[in-house]
């Protein structure tokens, strides 16, 4: 159980070398904002998860301020892909970060997980990629969306939130003692997913 | 496995599995609605584009249509109304001119102007209207319709000898028949000719080389006011618009020689 925990853990912690690979097979000219936030976000969760590894007693610090960035992030890149989305973007963030203060309120961040802002967080994206792929089906003109990065991206991050949801709500009690982490792995397939996903939508920014 | 744990368990399964199903399953949807949308828009693309092809055709057949309409109307006044005022201005020079009197010859002189013009304005507008002949037969032909014409409407005898092999653009097509249409014309009017000889050759496919004699009245190549005053300006003009060189031999009462080399690859 142990051997295969470390396999997927690290599969999972790996996974983004695919998409840094093909960043440099790609002309950074070619680049739009969607794709440099995608960046950013690979970047900044490669880096957590290595951070994670060799500072394995500080976890939830380095996890707490990922969650963050990352959110905002992604935010940022929903915006950019959803159509008059400032408003809704406004209020999900000022959700977000009102379940991060209650929660802060009740845990401490450096040795308790945020299960519940993490919960949330997933479904707050789940919601977004819905509302993207609507947007797509709506405008029927746009016939060559499948075609574009910013599909692909959506698509990683739909399958990683989707599963990411329950290892997330069911936290507490995966990291009680009940179970070992290997149970974590729902979590870690749908990273490694994600991340071969978004490599797949880099490889495309030329073809936009 | 206690019952809590099991039940953890097989939330965390069943959520995780249908969560990615509903992912997957609408990812799949819109990627497949996006593929038909794209299929159809094909199709659509491929009718459009059997529309407009019927459309071009149309169009092309309606221009076909008015330019045949045009080449009749220009056969038409170049053969009929062209002919007969060529007819009108051979009969007037044919007068005898110094039996009649100084008013009459003033009037005369008037009405073979007057048809002239005419007959300049009926040669314009059948040229603008189709260039007919010359546009789709070539040089080649029109000038042997040309010699023909002569031969039947003047007392001038043609001896052409036409020997083109290429095709030309129709720009020196054009500036080539008008070049021994002005030639043939100043033989018309002031040489009193009996013979003109015309000769066109192709050489090595590089310059078409003509040459044009007539055994008319000549003229003394030091008098440069009068071969000036005879047309040759406007033939050397047409000349160097086709960078070519022109060579005039003539001598009073010996006729007239002009060598013209035109170069047809540049």
């Amino acid at each position: 159980m142990e051997i295969f925990y470390k396999i997927q853990s690290n599969l999972s912690i790996y996974s983004p070398i695919l998409f840094i690979v093909f960043l440099f097979f790609r002309r950074k000219d070619h680049f739009l904002r969607t794709d440099k936030i995608l960046i950013l976000i690979v970047f900044s969760s490669f880096l957590t998860d290595l951070f994670s590894t060799y500072f394995v007693d500080r976890n939830y610090v380095y996890l707490f301020i990922y969650s963050i960035l990352d959110t905002v992030l992604l935010l940022l890149l929903f915006n950019s892909l959803l159509s008059k989305s400032n408003k809704l973007i406004i209020l999900l963030l000022t959700v977000f970060f009102s379940t991060l203060a209650i929660e802060f309120l009740y845990k401490d961040p450096i040795y308790e997980f945020f299960s519940f802002t993490l919960t949330v967080k997933c479904l707050i994206f789940i919601i977004l990629s819905l509302l993207y792929f609507y947007q797509i089906y709506t405008k029927e003109e746009d016939i060559f969306r499948s075609k574009a990065p910013e599909f692909w991206y959506n698509v990683g991050i739909l399958i990683y939130f989707s599963l990411a949801f329950f290892p997330f709500f069911l936290s507490t009690e995966i990291m009680s003692g009940l179970f070992d982490y290997s149970l974590w792995f729902v979590h870690n397939i749908g990273n490694v997913s994600k991340n071969i996903i978004f490599a797949l939508g880099l490889w495309m920014v030329q073809k936009r | 496995m206690d019952g809590s744990k099991e039940i953890i368990f097989l939330t965390l399964a069943i959520g995780a599995s249908g969560m990615l199903t509903l992912a997957v399953g609408i990812i799949l949807f819109v990627f497949f609605y996006q593929r038909k949308l794209l299929k159809r828009k094909i199709a659509y693309q491929k009718v459009e584009d059997l529309l407009n092809e019927q459309e071009l055709k149309n169009a092309y057949s309606l221009l076909e249509g008015q330019e045949k309409e045009r080449q009749r109307i220009s056969k038409e006044l170049h053969d009929n109304l062209g002919s007969l005022l060529v007819t009108a201005n051979l009969s007037i020079d044919a007068l005898p001119k110094e039996q009649l009197d100084t008013n009459t010859r003033e009037k005369i002189g008037k009405i073979d102007s007057l048809i002239q013009k005419a007959a300049n304005e009926t040669r314009k507008i059948s040229h603008s209207l189709d260039s007919g002949l010359l546009k789709h037969f070539g040089l080649k032909a029109s000038l042997i319709d040309l010699a023909a014409t002569l031969d039947e409407l003047t007392h001038l005898k043609t001896h052409f000898d036409i020997q083109l092999k290429g095709t030309f653009s129709n720009e020196i097509n054009t500036e080539l028949y008008r070049i021994i249409q002005e030639l043939i014309n100043n033989t018309l009017k002031h040489a009193q000719a009996k013979n003109i000889r015309l000769e066109v050759l192709e050489l090595k496919d590089k310059y078409i080389n003509i040459i044009y004699e007539d055994d008319g009245l000549g003229f003394d190549l030091n008098e440069s006011g009068k071969v000036k005053g005879i047309g040759l300006q406007n033939i050397d003009n047409r000349v160097s618009k086709l960078y070519g060189k022109i060579t005039l031999d003539s001598a009073r009462e010996k006729g007239i020689t002009v060598i013209i080399e035109i170069p047809v690859n540049e």
